[in-house]
């Protein structure tokens, strides 16, 4: 860290009870904007924890303070992950930005999310009018395709245990459908309340942000179609507003699910750059 | 009919370039032996195999059932090949 940054811990009014989160603070007096961090959803968050400590520092360490927060049942924030909805998870960022904004009064106050967590910051800015940026990595574009897609990993690794899986992902999905207890999904316990809501959950129609930076990271190096559709409709629709959307694409294993060290530089510098030049 | 080819390329050819291209391998598709126990010699774990499950459905077009995921699927690139061309042996998929 720079002289003068401070990284210090905090703790949140959250829906469901306290939320733990750290803040990275740039030096002070250079505070030119802030943005609250919204993690992945189960194992993800663990496999891109350490790329969101170094974003957070970059972003410190270019006057922009960051807040990376635990959502409800997440992490070392209160309740259990049988608690949380996407309700409950989309007021969880509505106050962090809100702490954001008491914290660094006086500028642009953003969030940033990768994979689920950038979906759910979307989501939250339409409750959010005073949000102006939104960074989103690998935003995922349907939270029931997402979720149903993400089923097969359970099945994998019973697969990799047991050398074939011992269940079927509709097994997994008429349970929650009828609200039939909860599904260990990786070990995160997921009820019928937050599969119902995770099948309503998209990036939203219209832009979400004044400004908005998408990344997309995988294997390919041309933007997919349906994020390129989405991201010309809300250019389209927030010309007039003099919104800025752009989306870029980074070709990187990824972050969010390798299990070995992962280079995260070139997302981070693809933000920072985005941030430098931004409204 | 078995199909030992989609177009020109020989399928377990493909199936290398897949591996390597989406699990960043740093080895080149003919460093991976078409018999060669991927978990073994490659690192495969659970996260690399819903990569290669991704990629052989967007490459061939078809579609893993959950019945299909057993290991002497992934086991080797020849187990596969063979896996993607049980798919394509009705024509429905493939180029």
């Amino acid at each position: 860290m720079a002289v003068g940054e401070i990284e210090e811990q905090v703790v949140i009014a959250g829906e469901g009870g306290r939320l733990f989160g750290m803040m990275h603070c740039p030096a002070p007096g250079s505070v030119r904007g802030a943005f609250a961090i919204c993690h992945p959803f189960a194992e993800e968050k663990k496999c891109a924890h350490r790329a969101l400590v170094m974003l957070a520092r970059a972003m410190a360490a270019e006057g922009f303070a960051a807040l990376r927060f635990d959502l409800t049942g997440c992490g070392d924030s209160e309740g259990t992950h049988g608690d949380a909805t996407v309700s409950v998870w989309r007021r969880d960022i509505a106050a962090a930005v809100g702490f954001l904004g008491e914290r660094a009064p006086g500028v642009p106050v953003g969030a940033m999310g990768v994979r689920l967590g950038a979906t759910l910051a979307a989501a939250a800015a339409a409750d959010l009018p005073h949000l102006k940026r939104l960074i989103l990595w690998e935003p995922v574009l349907s939270g029931e395709d997402y979720f149903a897609t993400s089923l097969r990993r359970i099945l994998i690794k019973q697969m990799m245990t047991d050398g074939r899986s011992r269940n079927t992902r509709d097994e997994f999905l008429q349970r929650l459908r009828r609200g039939e207890g909860t599904v260990d999904y990786d070990g995160f316990e997921v009820t019928g309340a937050l599969y119902q809501e995770l099948c309503g959950l998209r990036l939203p129609a219209a832009p979400p942000a004044d400004d908005v930076f998408m990344l997309q990271i995988g294997v390919r190096a041309e933007i997919g179609r349906e994020l390129e559709a989405l991201s010309a409709s809300w250019a389209e629709q927030g010309a007039e507003q003099g919104a800025s959307v752009a989306v870029e694409a980074i070709t990187s294993p990824p972050i969010w699910s390798r299990l070995e060290l992962v280079d995260a530089g070139p997302m981070i510098e693809a933000t920072m750059r985005r941030l430098r030049g931004g409204v | 009919m078995k199909r030992d080819n989609v177009g020109d390329t020989r399928i377990e050819d493909r199936v290398k370039e897949l591996l390597v291209e989406r699990l960043f391998l740093k080895v080149s598709p003919g460093d991976v032996g078409d018999d060669d126990v991927i978990t073994d010699t490659l690192g495969v774990d659970s996260v690399s195999v819903f990569e290669i499950v991704v990629g052989l459905e967007e490459e061939y077009g078809l579609s893993f059932e959950d019945e299909d995921f057993d290991m002497e699927v992934f086991k080797t690139v020849h187990a596969m090949a063979d896996f993607v061309r049980s798919k394509l042996g009705d024509g429905s998929g493939g180029d």
